[in-house]
């Protein structure tokens, strides 16, 4: 091993370190990281640069922008007024029925937003209700992590693996989109017999719901009614991405770019809103793994793996799937894909079919989040939510759930990823 | 978005079946509600929530009171309906307006009494004055409160 390689592998390990115990934060850590590679003459800042995948800056950018504005117009308070009105304040319907719209919008959404624009509506009805929040917190947060995974712009991992990996919008939804429909399924009737049977409202807390007003949720009309139509031309424009031959972040960009000419909103207030420290943060992951690739240690890995698994294709999908679930149930998925994209790419380089590695990345890294309460961003904001108005969710009590939850998840997966391509 | 935004979101959305006529945030944690009552009574009230999840509440208009730091999300809700009732039955009567007059009166005899005090050296006498007229006044009230009947504040 050269000094270069034994250098590159020090700070990424550090820097992986610093980002899952947290002593730094995750963007310091990164960018850290990233500067110490260029300082040690690992990379130039050229060559550095040339790892971001810019792709995925790109959507996370563009949906951050879109969101910012369309929140304005009070369209999500409004779906979830109207959805518990739908379930006439019962309960388990109420459940399934939130369940449900986070998974779909976390399919286009980052999973911390869904969590953040549904969750005030779930207190605010819960409490009406006068039932406990944390089963409809824990069902949201599971089915944030499932929604994501069924898209490419569910969940930050398939950005990256769609993008390196030149997969479309439909790939995803006819790949692992097929599996979260199983998956989700599976795990409402899972929901129902933890919670669903347990839950009990007074007949008055019922009527209050019926007494909200969706249309008083409703803060600009005219914002609104943009707001569906630029929401359905956004889905249309991922659909067919790859037939428009455009990439994946110019549709997110050119929505958001739309959404504030047409808006109407403090474009000063848009832009600060967007999550700059992540941006930030993926911007330095990537020049920290570009690293290893630049120093040819992705290649060593990448070696070993078919070594390891001496080219048989079923035992290395059930590997990467496992572990990768395993491993993104106590640690950030987000630095461990973007470390085995490059991995997988350096095996198809080897003339290996890595089309079904991507998918087992995908589920693995999306589904493992709901292992345990530290295991996806969206776990821990949701779960810090609810402490704060007084209802802790503990790790034990998260994790005698979550865990088998998303052991039956990535099982699901496992079938469907045997079935597809062996 | 963040657990601040969280907190302002769901009051938002309590203020909003509580007919908050327009309700506008700035930089994601000040939370600018006002209620229209009718009648040219607009109440304005001015939260924020900081990222440690901090609730500081006051009112705009029709005159300004501060409240301070409350507790929680519940509080900030609470104390908005009970004020928003509280003026929605004080409109009713017909001293209203003799009413707001009053509160600003006071608020303004508060503005000067403050600029008297840091743009003078009074003296020890005048100051004791001052202090006796506002026992005086503070024991008018209690007699006025003791002779006058009670209204209910529930909607």
């Amino acid at each position: 091993m050269t000094s270069t390689q034994i250098i590159a592998i020090v700070i990424f390990l550090v820097t992986m370190a610093a980002i899952m115990t947290e002593k730094l934060h995750r963007t310091v850590a990164a960018v850290a990281g990233a500067l110490l590679l260029i300082l040690t003459g690992v990379l130039s800042v050229e060559s550095g640069f040339s790892y971001v995948d810019l792709n995925t800056l790109g959507v996370l950018i563009g949906m951050m922008l879109f969101v910012a504005v369309v929140k304005n117009s009070g369209i999500f308070e409004y779906i979830a007024i109207k959805a518990a009105k739908i379930a006439k304040g019962r309960p388990w319907p109420l459940m399934v029925l939130f369940a449900l719209i986070t998974a779909v919008l976390s399919a286009f959404l980052d999973n911390v937003t869904t969590v953040l624009l549904i969750g005030p509506m779930t207190l605010a009805i819960t409490s009406m209700l006068r039932i406990n929040p944390i089963p409809f917190f824990m069902t949201q947060i599971m089915a944030s992590n499932i929604g994501g995974t069924a898209t490419l712009i569910g969940d930050p991992p398939n950005i990256m693996i769609g993008s390196a990996a030149g997969l479309s919008f439909t790939d995803f939804i006819t790949n692992t989109g097929v599996a979260v429909l199983f998956v989700l399924a599976a795990t409402i009737v899972c929901f129902y017999f933890i919670y669903g049977r347990k839950l009990h409202v007074e007949p008055e807390a019922m009527d209050s719901i019926l007494q909200l007003d969706e249309n008083k949720a409703i803060k600009d009309r005219s914002l609104l009614i943009k707001s569906v139509v630029m929401i359905l031309l956004v889905v249309f424009g991922f659909v067919f991405h790859s037939q428009l031959h455009l990439e994946s972040c110019t549709i997110a960009l050119t929505a958001a770019a739309v959404m504030l000419l047409i808006g109407r909103q403090d474009v000063e207030e848009i832009v600060a809103g967007v999550e700059w420290t992540t941006i930030l943060f993926f911007t330095g992951l990537f020049i920290v793994v570009g690293g290893l690739q630049e120093t040819g240690v992705i290649q060593i890995l990448a070696n070993g793996l078919m070594d390891l698994t001496e080219g048989h294709m079923t035992l290395t999908i059930l590997l990467i799937l496992w572990v990768s679930a395993i491993v993104s149930s106590f640690l950030d998925n987000i630095p461990f894909v973007a470390t085995l994209i490059p991995l997988i790419l350096t095996m198809q380089s080897s003339g290996v079919d890595v089309t079904p590695l991507w998918w087992a990345v995908s589920l693995g890294a999306c589904l493992g989040g709901n292992g345990t309460l530290i295991g996806a961003s969206a776990n821990v904001v949701l779960s810090g939510i609810s402490n704060r108005h007084g209802f802790p969710i503990t790790f034990a009590s998260y994790f005698k759930v979550g865990f088998p939850l998303m052991l039956v998840s990535v099982a699901i997966s496992t079938v469907f990823l045997l079935l597809r391509f062996t | 978005m963040s657990l601040s935004t969280f907190s302002g979101d769901f009051i938002d959305t309590a203020l909003s079946q509580l007919g908050a006529s327009r309700i506008k945030v700035v930089s994601g944690k000040q939370h600018v509600v006002d209620f229209d009552l009718g009648e040219g009574l607009t109440l304005t009230y001015i939260f924020t929530i900081t990222n440690e999840n901090r609730c500081y509440l006051q009112r705009a208009r029709p005159y300004p009171m501060v409240q301070g730091r409350l507790a929680s999300t519940e509080e900030v809700l609470q104390f908005i309906a009970r004020d928003r009732q509280a003026f929605q039955n004080a409109r009713r009567s017909r001293n209203y307006s003799t009413f707001l007059d009053t509160a600003r009166k006071t608020l303004a005899l508060t503005h000067k009494m403050e600029e008297l005090f840091i743009t003078h050296n009074l003296s020890p006498e005048d100051l004791a004055l001052l202090h006796q007229q506002g026992d005086r006044l503070t024991a008018l009230m209690d007699e006025i409160r003791a002779r006058s009947p009670e209204v209910s504040c529930e909607e």
